[in-house]
């Protein structure tokens, strides 16, 4: 079962009058219950437009999108972790609070000990638990926005370049993180990343898009094995460094 | 050359002082690039920052000497490090939007004292950025992370420094920039009189990057080898075995 269809997804800004410019276009794709999307792409590819597209932050110029879950509560099934993580934690409210907070909103009747078994989960210490978010390190940070969006109990969640800026051990635990989340959760997960390795070690299936187009799809690991597109094949070389002069010139 | 012997970096506290970082010696040779290697919180940019004593003195405190052209700089004035800073050593920050003057268009920074135009431009092309009549009338908001990246980076190499320091430079950005920074630092590296260091948590960056390695971790600094040398002779240190194991499994 599809949890997530998008068809034909075209999105134009206009940077100045009389000048319009396509940062989606043509894209069409889905996404089955509780798998895992990995999406890639350059930076510029049009990543985070779509996630936002999906999330319903932005309205897309034609095209539509239809999740298949219903809202509880009146809550989208779909959440959304930003770039920033750290920004959707309130600097004035304790953590543990925030959690609470977001875990009501359900209709939990225990929102306390919900709370208790979140923090449990994303293995932020209890001493932490009543600090602020600009106490905790960027790390922590993380953990803590991915529980407060758990706290709702979402259906689709979408991760945009979790693994930026993260040193690898971080991101080993991080990719064990959110594998024990899916199953926990019976979530689907989509996760945006410039980093085709660590898709490599999470995803079910692997989009690439390019300059606002999809250019190739499909199942891990053969997509990655065996590439059809050559801008696909380009990417994987490039995470060797082993790219020429020519090479990066048809990439940037 | 540089010679660098830190004895000790501490981190000064309200009521207790905290060791981040001791006995960190190492020598920089022109021509050729250093890669610094370490995990979030080792340390790295503080060791980078105290180097031309940028570091924040009122937070850390440095024990031991730099000696650049033969003088010890650290305990020299802020007029004598500016002065410094400005005829012989670069230093490219990890976030480079916020490293620019937000009021000024790009092209204030091409007539700073010491820039080379030409070289400027040859390594706007080379870096794959706008020419310098495009780059240079926009703002730095204008520009994307990875693009005022690559832009600090040309300005850096168009300085000719003797020492060029750089922070991270391929973190947050995709692969192929990341490869087209590596290309740039080491043909720069090759041809001019500058000895490079680099810090970097990307294994893969910096060994393709890099003609010495080094990797440091809270209290321990294996000290700088040859590329091919270096997960030899390093092969017994437990934190590195650990972070490259993380490395390959992803």
């Amino acid at each position: 079962m599809n949890i997530l269809t998008v068809e034909n997804i075209r999105y134009t800004v206009y940077p100045s009058p009389g000048e319009a410019k396509d940062i989606l276009r043509n894209i069409s794709f889905n996404v089955n219950d509780k798998s895992i999307c990995g999406i890639s792409g350059e930076s510029g590819s049009g990543k985070t437009t779509l996630a936002k597209i999906i999330a319903g932050h932005l309205t897309p110029s034609s095209g539509t999108v239809n999740i298949n879950a219903a809202k509880r509560n009146n809550i989208p099934p779909v959440q959304m972790l930003f770039q920033n993580t750290g920004d959707i934690l309130n600097p004035f409210r304790k953590i543990f609070d925030v959690i609470k907070e977001a875990a009501a909103l359900t209709g939990e009747p225990n929102p306390e000990s919900e709370t208790e078994k979140l923090l449990d989960m994303i293995k932020l210490s209890p001493k932490l638990w009543n600090n602020r978010g600009y106490q905790l390190s960027g790390g922590e940070q993380q953990r803590a926005a991915l529980a407060r969006l758990l706290a709702v109990k979402p259906k689709l969640l979408i991760l945009d370049e979790p693994f930026a800026a993260q040193d690898v051990e971080s991101q080993v635990n991080l990719i064990s993180l959110l594998t024990e989340v899916k199953k926990q959760f019976d979530l689907t997960i989509m996760c945006i990343s410039h980093n085709i390795r660590i898709l490599k070690n999470l995803a079910d299936k692997i989009i690439v898009m390019k300059d606002g187009g999809i250019v190739e799809s499909g199942d891990n690991p053969e997509i990655l094995f065996n590439p059809k597109h050559s801008y696909t094949q380009l990417l994987i070389k490039a995470e060797n460094y082993s790219l020429n002069d020519e090479e990066l010139k048809s990439l940037l | 050359m540089v010679n660098v012997n830190i004895r000790e970096i501490t981190l000064l506290d309200a009521d207790s002082s905290r060791t981040i970082l001791e006995k960190i010696s190492f020598t920089l040779h022109p021509g050729n690039i250093y890669c610094l290697i370490g995990k979030n919180g080792s340390g790295k940019t503080t060791l980078l920052k105290s180097l031309t004593s940028l570091h924040n003195k009122n937070i850390f405190d440095v024990a031991g000497e730099v000696f650049f052209k033969g003088t010890n700089i650290l305990p020299m004035n802020d007029d004598y490090l500016e002065s410094l800073r400005q005829k012989y050593v670069k230093y490219v920050f990890q976030d480079s939007v916020s490293s620019f003057n937000p009021l000024k268009k790009l092209e204030y920074y091409f007539d700073l004292p010491g820039i080379d135009q030409n070289m400027l431009f040859r390594q706007l092309k080379a870096l794959m950025l706008p020419t310098g009549n495009i780059i240079g009338k926009m703002y730095p908001y204008e520009i994307s992370g990875g693009m005022a990246q690559r832009f600090s980076i040309a300005l850096a190499l168009s300085a000719k420094p003797l020492l060029l320091l750089l922070d991270e430079p391929n973190s947050g950005i995709d692969y192929a920039l990341s490869n087209l920074i590596s290309n740039a630092l080491k043909s720069y590296a090759a041809e001019s009189n500058s000895a490079v260091l680099i810090i970097t948590q990307d294994i893969s960056f910096a060994e393709n990057t890099g003609n010495y390695l080094g990797f440091i971790n809270k209290n321990s600094f294996t000290g700088f080898f040859s590329r091919s040398d270096f997960f030899t002779e390093t092969g017994s240190n437990a934190e590195l075995n650990n972070f490259i194991e993380a490395y390959k499994s992803i």
